[in-house]
């Protein structure tokens, strides 16, 4: 039933389907640009420093863990996104002041845009 | 045409046996555990395996109701039984299965690339030459597919819930702290001991063989790295600090304390500061 081998070359070759419309796509650009998520992170999709102050967020869907601390879902990395000490009171993340609903978009994104490594 | 014919396959099939016998007996290829296969042929390998288990997990029926599930009881038989070789989320292998060759796979990355049918099979079955044993005589039907429901639930726990569980159930593991001695700094015995420390097997480390595994971050740039673990400042002392005991930097981790001595983790350090040295102030950045 399963090909792994085709279907993981069909997956090299076809851009997987979006969950996020191109709207909220250049949203979430916006607001990883406006909280200046780049200036610690590398991100999928924006031109940078390649900043090493913070993991890159680029393969964000194939990690297991937020921060190390928590599974990867959509849920805990909205969560980490918001209040990261609420995830791990040690990590050295700040609280931006990013709202839920901002969150959650940045979280879709780069779990949608994650898949250049 | 025929005789021609004759004297070319033996020629050549003389020449192709010579070969093979100077390759292994002349110890041109390294049949030790300290000796990864070059990439290719661990590639190839994987290819050959993933096919083959591939049409072995398509023969087998999952039970109704089969659903990825953690309770105590069989995270603890997971403790029990197969986390010495593969550890579980914050806890380490015992010290054997370190530099099994290769190394037992991370459990959590199981659960990420395998269907419950295909983890059921390694059960079940085991892996020749791998080291993995066929549980089929040692386990019920029904524990094994236990087995495989708590595999599948492990990416959606943390390393906090699962020790839960197992403390649950009864059953603590404590991890030690580790000896401690002295020496300079070997990079070189960095990169093989991270191999014999099965690091591989939840990172991706450049100079290592191994899959394509996303449990803990790619190393390439750690060295780099403002934050060890994201919690301490970079600092060679930090990053041993942290190799050592990951617990006491930060304890909701789900990098185990592999009780690795303060030389070994030193020399680590060093690996990962000469694949990726620590910025220096001034200068941009430049790309690896």
């Amino acid at each position: 039933m399963k090909t792994p081998l085709l279907f993981s070359l069909a997956l090299g070759f076809c851009q997987p389907a979006g969950q996020l419309s191109q709207d909220e796509t250049a949203q979430a650009r916006a607001l990883l640009t406006s909280y200046g998520c780049w200036s610690c992170h590398v991100v999928p999709g924006m031109p940078g420093p390649a900043s090493n102050t913070g993991p890159p967020l680029t393969g964000q869907a194939q990690k297991a863990y937020v921060a190390g601390v928590v599974p990867n879902t959509a849920d805990m990395l909205t969560a980490f996104i918001m209040d990261p000490r609420r995830i791990d009171p040690l990590t050295a993340m700040p609280e931006l002041g990013v709202t839920e609903s901002e969150a959650r978009l940045i979280a879709l994104y780069l779990l949608d845009h994650g898949g250049a490594r | 045409m025929k005789r021609w014919l004759s004297a070319f396959l033996i020629s050549t099939g003389s020449i192709a046996a010579a070969g093979a016998g100077a390759l292994l007996l002349g110890e041109f290829y390294n049949l030790s555990a300290i000796r990864q296969h070059p990439a290719w042929v661990y590639g190839a390998i994987a290819l050959g395996r993933d096919a083959v288990i591939a049409v072995d997990a398509a023969g087998i029926d999952i039970p109704d109701g089969f659903a990825p599930r953690a309770t105590p009881r069989n995270a603890a038989l997971f403790q029990e039984n197969c986390a010495r070789c593969h550890g579980a989320p914050g806890l380490p292998p015992e010290d054997f299965a370190l530099a099994m060759l290769p190394v037992p796979t991370s459990p959590v990355d199981m659960a990420m690339h395998r269907s419950p049918a295909e983890i059921y099979r390694f059960v079940s079955e085991g892996l020749k030459m791998s080291g993995m044993p066929a549980w089929q005589q040692r386990m019920s039907e029904a524990q094994m597919w236990d087995v495989t429901a708590l595999v599948e639930a492990l990416p959606d726990l943390s390393p906090v819930e699962y020790q839960a569980l197992l403390r649950e159930a009864g059953d603590s593991a404590a991890p030690e702290f580790p000896k401690t001695s002295d020496g300079f700094l070997n990079p070189d015995r960095g990169r093989r001991l991270m191999q014999q420390y099965a690091c591989r097997s939840c990172h991706i480390i450049p100079g290592l063989v191994g899959r394509d595994v996303r449990v803990g971050p790619r190393l390439d740039r750690a060295g780099s790295r403002r934050y060890v673990a994201g919690v301490l400042p970079n600092t060679p002392e930090n990053m041993v600090r942290w190799i050592m005991n990951p617990q006491e930097v930060d304890p909701l981790s789900a990098m185990p304390d592999l009780d690795v001595p303060a030389d070994v983790a030193a020399d680590m350090a060093a690996y990962l500061y000469q694949l990726s040295p620590p910025d220096l102030p001034g200068p941009p950045e430049a790309e690896r």
